[in-house]
């Protein structure tokens, strides 16, 4: 007897650097597969309704959300969309200072914790000083110490690690309860508002404590200390020998040691820079937009940006766009909570999904796939 | 198993690094592959190895046609090769590494049994390493043994060896060559071994090879039928550079050649008084030793690897304390060093080319201007108002890729993929291109090609003769003797003896060591 099989190869075998039309193809099809898949997932969270459209539905009452509809855009109400800055403004500074740890592959997982200590700062100054100081010295004031909050913050898992080898995952990962749960027991307590009927936080700060905002929209200056950020980090990453100490230090930190760089030096000034940025998120947020501590004031900004961070590979105006799209996301998430009544958890799920299905796409783009089909006959 | 490699191309980055190459192997033959840096080898016995895919072309075992998805499916096979780079895990054992995914283990067994096996097969080959210890703790020479071990082990019948002889002593070469010649020539045939060699050393090859193939520019030149043949069709040192060279014309050298050394300044640029170094296992490399550097020389030491060497050099360049600080001196050009970091060591013009340049000289997954750039990013050279400017660092790169001939995949690519005699050029390059006090140099050549070799040499020699005080560690006493001023003999930790240029000999360094 003569038996025939089909056995395929299939080979992976690196290739050059991809060319930016493929690099987008690839990242505009991650964004598409996430959504298919988000779709699915709807429809199956949300599967006691019949109409098979539903999932789309689901997808377009997302957008809406988050874009506004044309009835909207032709009475020039940009309401939805300016929603989708505001929370992008903390969502880009916080995956700002993430990258500046992750150049020198140190994996500060405590952006949150930072950005609640720069919001606990932010907030200290506004409830001693907004009736003392004229609105320029107090925003500086504010900013400064959130940034000097979120530094110490930072500083933590890096001392740890410089000098007893710790983990800084777990340190940062644990940090962010600590910081965060602190900060809600200072606005329940001590910082609560006498007069304010039970409600869990502090008083609202005279208007002297606030940053500026852009007509009758929520959208704050925040915008630019965003995108002078992004803009500061990009010259430093490129330009700056401080940058290039970090990019070789966590490629082959041997090699930038023997070559004269001091390891523990940097770890401690990316992570003062890094848990700084973050924290000044906390500032902009506060000062911007809520003008008062108050209780849920984390809501994963500061996780998100690290997914940010990593898709847009730290370059700063990667994230400055990866981060437009998950506020989208964000923004379209709670949209969903409200008109589909879905978890507004479908938002994290998108993420996750975009996250792996670019990291995917990346692998396509820098692996050929070559698949073989042979035949193999076994004789018996 | 016979071997056939037929109309093998592979190319990376649309450039050619394999085209159309035709290669056999016999069985019980040990075949020599030579050519440049960059000519095409280790990528043609990757593929043989299963590690890259043809883009065109077979390969055959004994006739049949045999696909390799993986090195795995390779070693199934028979073939089995030890790269330029090693694989060894380096936190475990040597015994842990050669038994690695072996198959035929008990379920539970203690390191004692591991060892034990691992001692016995080892004694059973004559290559000697110690199976207790940890792979980061051996030398490269040792690691290298190590990795043919484990390919031994494994019952590899076809061995190919990526220079193996650039990292090892004459001693080591000479019983490396003998164990070759004996899993060779053993057996009735079907159970004897063949080796592909890959190496830049003509007179090893000429030494050992039964065939040799010559590669150049990705393309197979010729291959020398056999041993009697290649004798006598002239496969000479000569001729083989000459296949090897085709057309090129030799790098720009200066005329320092013929300015012999009699004359070696009387004054020390280095003057090393009583240090003691501790290695990677805590225990004394360098004990209290004594050095001085003239400024104008080239000191030569030799040595056993794992004597200390990388140890002391370590210790000049500030990246190894030194145990006692406070009675030993380390003295630059009438300046004490000890206190100084490793960055105020190099603004003061010391330069140190280590031994194990990937993990200590360059920076693989960024591309090659970044590896250009590791030590002089914060100096003039390549700033700009504070800022590195892209356009300095450009034309460094470009100066020391033109000066060197570096081949390679291009700007973008990561520096990890250029090869390796080409990544040492850059390297090199990097280190030389300054005005250095003192040049730390170990193997500065190893992989290099013949011209670049020379080029090398001479490019030290020019130093010299400015004024540079140069240390140039290699386990090759050949290339030592033709290089050195002076000769110091290094041995567990301390200076045996320092030998004069009339006084060179073989045989008395050999002694010493
Ligand atoms: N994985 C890779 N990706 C990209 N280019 C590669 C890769 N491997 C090899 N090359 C390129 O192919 C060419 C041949 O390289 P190869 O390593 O085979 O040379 P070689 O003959 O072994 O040189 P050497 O003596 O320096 O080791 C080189 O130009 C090298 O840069
Ligand atoms: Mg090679």
């Amino acid at each position: 007897m003569n038996f025939q099989f089909l056995n395929t190869d299939i080979n992976f075998e690196k290739r050059g650097n991809p060319s930016a039309f493929t690099s987008i193809l690839i990242t505009l099809l991650a964004i598409f597969f996430s959504l298919i898949f988000a779709a699915i997932i709807i429809k199956v969270s949300g599967g006691k309704e019949a109409d098979p459209m539903a999932p789309l539905a689901a997808l377009s009452a997302m957008f809406e959300g988050s874009f506004g509809n044309l009835e909207q855009w032709r009475n020039l109400d940009f309401y939805n969309i300016s929603e989708v800055v505001v929370k992008m403004i903390p969502l880009t500074i916080c995956a700002l200072g993430v990258s500046v740890a992750y150049k020198m592959s140190f994996w500060n997982i405590g952006a949150e914790g930072q950005f609640v200590a720069g919001a606990l700062a932010t907030s200290l100054v506004a409830l001693h000083f907004d009736s003392v100081l004229g609105k320029i010295p107090l925003l500086l004031l504010m900013m400064m110490l959130s940034f000097i909050f979120g530094a110490i913050v930072g500083l933590i898992p890096a001392i740890l690690k410089v000098k007893r080898g710790v983990n800084e995952v777990v340190v940062s990962l644990m940090l962010n309860y600590i910081v965060i749960l602190f900060t809600e027991y200072l606005a329940f307590g001590p910082l609560r508002d006498p007069r304010g009927l039970g409600f869990p936080g502090t008083r609202e700060f005279s208007e002297n404590a606030f940053l500026p905002v852009f007509g009758i929209s929520r959208v704050h200056y925040g915008i630019f200390l965003m995108i002078f950020l992004s803009i500061l980090l990009w010259i430093i990453f490129k330009y700056s020998k401080w940058g290039f100490e970090l990019k070789v230090l966590g490629e082959n930190p041997r090699a930038g040691y023997c070559s004269g760089m001091n390891i523990s030096k940097n770890i401690l000034l990316a992570m003062i820079i890094s848990g700084g940025i973050s924290a000044l998120a906390g500032f902009t947020e506060i000062a911007g937009l809520s003008h008062r501590l108050q209780k849920g004031l984390a809501v994963g900004y500061g996780y998100s940006a690290i997914i940010v961070a990593w898709i847009s590979r730290l370059n700063p105006f990667k994230i400055l766009l990866w981060s437009f799209i998950f506020s989208v996301i964000i923004a379209g998430g709670d949209q969903l909570q409200i008109t589909a009544k879905l978890p507004k958890a479908i938002a994290l799920v998108i993420q996750g999904t975009i996250l792996l299905f670019v990291l995917a796409g990346d692998f396509f783009v820098s692996y050929k796939v070559k698949v073989r089909l042979r035949k193999i006959e076994l004789k018996s | 198993m016979k071997v056939s490699l037929k109309n093998i191309s592979k190319s990376f980055y649309g450039n050619w690094a394999n085209k159309d190459v035709n290669f056999d192997l016999y069985r019980g033959e040990i075949h020599a592959l030579l050519g440049e840096n960059g000519a095409g080898k280790s990528t043609l016995m990757n593929i043989l190895a299963g590690l890259y895919h043809p883009d065109k072309g077979n390969i055959f075992l004994d006739g049949r046609e045999v696909k390799f998805n993986s090195p795995a499916d390779a070693l199934d096979a028979g073939i089995g090769m030890v790269h330029q780079h090693f694989s060894l895990v380096k936190n475990l054992t040597v015994a842990q590494n050669v038994l690695l995914g072996t198959k035929g283990l008990k379920n539970f067994f203690s390191h004692r049994d591991l060892e034990q096996i691992v001692s016995e097969f080892s004694n059973q080959c004559k290559i000697n390493v110690d199976p207790t210890k940890k792979v980061w703790q051996l030398s490269v020479g040792e690691q290298e043994k190590v990795e043919i071990l484990k390919l031994l082990y494994r019952k590899t019948k076809i061995l190919i060896l990526d220079e193996p002889t650039a990292v090892l002593t004459p001693l080591e070469i000479e019983e490396l060559f003998q164990t070759l010649e004996r899993l060779v020539r053993q057996g009735d045939g079907s159970s004897s071994v063949s080796v592909v060699l890959i190496t830049h050393k003509m007179k090893e090859v000429i030494r050992i090879a039964d065939r040799i193939s010559v590669m150049r520019r990705g393309e197979m030149i010729q291959t020398l039928k056999s041993r009697e043949n290649a004798v006598s069709e002239g496969a000479s040192e000569v001729k083989l550079a000459e296949l090897m060279m085709g057309e090129e014309k030799e790098m720009e050298v200066c005329e320092c050649d013929n300015i012999e050394s009699e004359k070696i300044a009387e004054e020390s640029i280095l003057e090393i008084q009583n240090i003691s170094v501790r290695n990677d296992r805590k225990l004394m490399a360098v004990k209290e030793l004594n050095l001085n550097l003239f400024a104008g020389e080239i000191l030569g030491i030799a040595g056993v690897a794992g004597n200390g060497q990388v140890e002391l050099l370590e210790a000049i360049a500030g990246i190894r304390d030194v145990e006692n600080k406070n009675e030993s001196k380390i003295i630059l050009d009438k300046r004490e060093i000890s206190k100084l970091t490793i960055k105020e060591r190099i603004k003061i013009g010391l330069r140190y080319i280590p031994a194990d340049r990937h993990r200590d000289a360059m920076v693989g997954t960024l591309p090659l201007k970044d590896s250009v750039m590791l030590k002089d990013y914060d100096t003039n050279e390549m700033l700009v108002a504070g800022f590195l400017s892209d356009e300095k660092t450009t034309k460094i790169c470009k100066k020391i890729i033109d000066d060197f001939k570096v081949i390679g995949p291009g700007e973008g690519v990561p520096f990890g993929l250029y090869s390796g005699g080409n990544q040492q050029k850059v390297v090199m390059g990097r280190e030389l291109r300054l005005n250095p006090k003192i040049i730390l140099a170990h193997s500065p050549t190893r992989g290099l090609d013949l011209m670049t070799t020379s080029f090398i040499h001479q490019l030290l020699k020019k130093k010299r003769i400015e004024g540079v005080g140069i240390i140039f560690i290699s386990e090759d006493i050949d290339e030592l003797m033709k290089i050195s001023d002076r000769i110091a003999v290094m041995s567990a930790g301390v200076i045996k003896g320092i030998l004069k240029r009339d006084e060179f000999d073989r045989v008395k360094i050999g002694l010493l060591m």
